[in-house]
């Protein structure tokens, strides 16, 4: 189980999540931020101070973004489990779905 | 712009938000500014008893309450004219007790669609009527603080934290309080984060100047100084007055202090202060545990400290085994039971008055205790210095019962004078009591003999207490333990006249005390009262409070309040007989009014709340006045 974070992060990227994080497991790609989750702890922490109300329980995932708890979860495909997001960096690059996403502003 | 000024006698304000808001800081800040601009006050801190409760919801939800007035006050106050909401769970969870008309200020910044899913709002109530008979004012504040502290460059996270302090800022506008005090204050608290310091000394003055500058706020109010006898007067919690009494029986005494506790809410507060006055002769031991903690305390006692312990009822359900050891080796300390809410882990946080019988008769055994009660925040350091000089003259354990909400409560304090406060003489044996019978045979016919052996069990003819001696006292070696004692000797015996005799010449000892209590006060202004109110421990003010109101609705009453509860006054069951009706509010299923009725064939009325909240005055008037109607028809 898992938080997952979704497409209301896109081009925001606001990171109040990421100071939140016990377990730095919230990871920055290009455009949006990706929780990595075999490292979530499922603590909630991050929940209630994202200003996008961008990320949920996996469960309580609204219909509309049901497809980002695989989004998350690929996003990590390549780097597999880093172990904290501080040390590793950027990711690369964004999953393909998010990356397609037309730019708003 | 001239702005209108209101005058006020009395105001109370709740401040709410969730759990790490800073509402109990916030609060404490306005209340030791009332407190320096010599307002009258009560206050009433409720919050979670988690660490960290699930953020924005109903539960997590910490409120600070304060009454404060140009008169003499009991009570926190029972509806606040005020309410600063921080969240929507904050407003939702206050609402309820709000008077018409009355001001909320309230943060809008955490109004967001969750926020109000969460706490059940389905729509924004500041949107809607549902607050059209109060006075809001819906702002930005945690906006608006961000803004005021952007030059510091803090995290945003630690930005906004500074909002509890805009939010003190702008109330303390309203109410004509300066900001200085609170401004020394957060220098002192983050002298070594500068840039926090600054940013949150900021946000005060960017939330005073707000209220300043805004024409949201058309009126502002003062509250005049309450009329107080002349002195010295600090604001103190009932747990900080009881740990000052503490430190003040030690220095009575003339006894080093020793404090065996365990921590637990809400009594570690004790534990912590005490740890602060090595200076005046207090160690304290945080043992291992609760059971740990009252053996250390029966070894100090016997040891010739003025020997103390802070718990709750969870602890004392752990401590009974080695109180009944204290009995029996009747050695003198005192047994703090800061009550909460019951029973088991209960409600951490609130107030109960639930452990009256637990601590009277919660041992095996006949194993009694005396029983001293503190009646508000600043008398829990009176009943602490009570509490040690019975037990120190008794040589007896004694329970000292405080609760949640004189624990954490506020109210001003005359700081006494040390010369008027009772000496307690420890009075140590210093040398054989009794002449041995080996010595009156070979010096038979002879007179005056002195003594040359020691009985500790050998006891004071007037309060029946037997001499305390400290151990390697050459001549005064003894022996004790959870054997029965012979009578006098001490050494153990199981004979069935001895051990009949011990049980009640205990008892008869803990019965003595009753003589040495001063006659109580009954408080019958118009002496025609056909109700008494008896209570004991916190409810003092709001018993006092609604009192007051039936006699301000044109009808008699009388109240007395106990402090002592085991053994009663001597002249109680003549002042119960001398009124038509008894009425006994407690915050427990009836537990005083239960030993009144064995104790004195008295029809007490019992009158009972188990809220985890102090009575409010105004129910509690309503509640009396029908048993005011009911004696007189």
């Amino acid at each position: 189980m898992t938080y997952v974070i979704n497409q209301d992060c896109v081009d925001v990227k606001d990171r109040a999540c990421v100071d939140e994080c016990p377990v730095d497991c919230i990871y920055e790609g290009p455009r949006m931020l990706y929780i990595q989750p075999d490292e979530c702890v499922d603590c909630g922490a991050c929940e209630p101070v994202c200003p996008q109300e961008a990320i949920f329980y996996e469960d309580d995932l609204p219909e509309a973004s049901s497809g980002y708890l695989a989004i998350n979860a690929q996003a990590f495909a390549a780097v597999g489990s880093p172990g904290g997001a501080g040390a590793y960096g950027l990711l690369a690059e964004d999953h393909p779905t998010v990356s397609a996403l037309e730019k708003v502003n | 712009m001239s702005r209108i000024v209101n005058e006020l006698d009395r105001v109370v304000i709740r401040f709410a938000g969730d759990s790490g808001d800073g509402m109990q800081l916030t609060g404490d800040r306005f209340t030791q500014e009332a407190a320096v601009f010599g307002n009258d006050l009560s206050t009433l801190p409720n919050f979670p008893a988690e660490i960290r409760a699930p953020q924005g919801t109903i539960p997590g939800v910490s409120s600070f309450q304060l009454h404060f007035a140009n008169y003499d006050i009991l009570t926190p106050g029972d509806r606040p004219d005020v309410l600063v909401a921080m969240n929507p769970a904050a407003l939702k969870a206050n609402l309820g007790d709000l008077p018409k008309g009355a001001t909320i200020i309230v943060d809008t910044h955490d109004f967001t669609k969750r926020n109000l899913t969460k706490v059940g709002y389905e729509t924004d109530p500041l949107a809607g009527d549902e607050l059209d008979e109060f006075s809001v004012h819906a702002l930005d504040l945690t906006g608006m603080t961000v803004e005021a502290v952007r030059e510091f460059e803090l995290s945003r996270k630690d930005a906004a934290r500074c909002k509890n302090m805009f939010a003190l800022g702008l109330v303390s506008w309203l109410y004509g309080r300066e900001v200085a005090g609170t401004e020394d204050y957060l220098r002192g608290k983050f002298a070594k984060l500068p840039t926090i310091r600054d940013a949150n000394i900021a946000a005060l003055r960017a939330g005073w100047n707000f209220g300043e500058t805004t024409e949201t706020f058309a009126v502002s109010y003062v509250v005049k100084p309450a009329p107080v006898p002349a002195g010295r007067y600090r604001n103190i919690t009932g747990n900080t007055a009881l740990s000052y009494g503490i430190v003040a029986a030690g220095q009575l005494s003339g006894l080093p202090v020793l404090l065996g506790a365990y921590p637990i809410t809400p009594a570690s507060d004790i534990l912590h202060e005490l740890s602060k006055h090595k200076s005046f002769g207090v160690t304290t031991f945080q043992a291992e545990d609760e059971i740990a903690a009252m053996g250390a305390t029966v070894g100090a006692a016997f040891g010739g400290s003025l020997a103390v312990t802070a718990t709750s009822g969870p602890g004392i359900a752990l401590k009974s085994e080695a109180i009944g050891l204290a009995v029996m080796t009747e050695l003198p300390m005192v047994i703090v039971d800061v009550q909460r809410g019951g029973p088991s882990t209960g409600l951490p946080t609130k107030t109960e008055q639930s452990d009256l019988l637990q601590v009277m008769y919660g041992r095996n055994g006949e194993a009694p205790v005396p029983v001293v009660a503190a009646q508000s925040p600043s008398d829990c350091f009176d009943a602490a210095i009570e509490a040690a000089r019975i037990a120190v003259t008794y040589r007896t354990p004694v329970m000292l019962l405080s609760d949640g909400y004189l624990a954490n409560g506020s109210e001003p304090w005359a700081i006494p004078d040390v010369s008027d406060l009772p000496r307690i003489d420890p009075d140590f044996a210093t040398g054989p009591n009794r002449v041995s019978t080996s010595s009156q045979t070979q010096g038979a016919g002879e007179t005056a003999e002195e003594p040359d052996e020691f009985w500790p069990y050998l006891r004071d003819p007037e309060t029946l207490a037997r001499p305390w001696a400290i151990p390697g006292t050459p001549g005064l070696e003894h022996r004790i333990g959870g054997l029965e004692k012979g009578d006098g000797h001490g050494n153990i015996s199981y004979e069935p006249a001895n051990h009949d005799l011990m049980v009640r010449t205990r008892q008869a000892k803990i019965d003595r005390i009753a003589r040495s209590l001063p006659p109580l006060e009954v408080d019958d202004p118009t002496g025609d009262a056909d109700v008494l109110v008896i209570g004991w421990g916190s409810t003092y003010g709001p018993i006092g409070a609604a009192c007051r109101r039936v006699r301000d609705a044109g009808h008699s009453i009388a109240q007395v309040h106990l402090r002592h509860v085991n053994p009663l006054p001597q002249d109680l069951g003549e002042i119960l007989r001398r009124y038509r009706r008894v009425v006994c509010p407690e915050m427990n299923l009836g537990q005083l009014s239960r030993l009144l009725r064995a104790e004195y064939l008295v029809d007490v009325q019992s009158l009972t709340s188990v809220r985890g909240l102090p009575f409010g005055a105004e129910a509690l008037c309503a509640d009396l006045l029908t048993h005011v109607e009911g004696a007189s028809a």
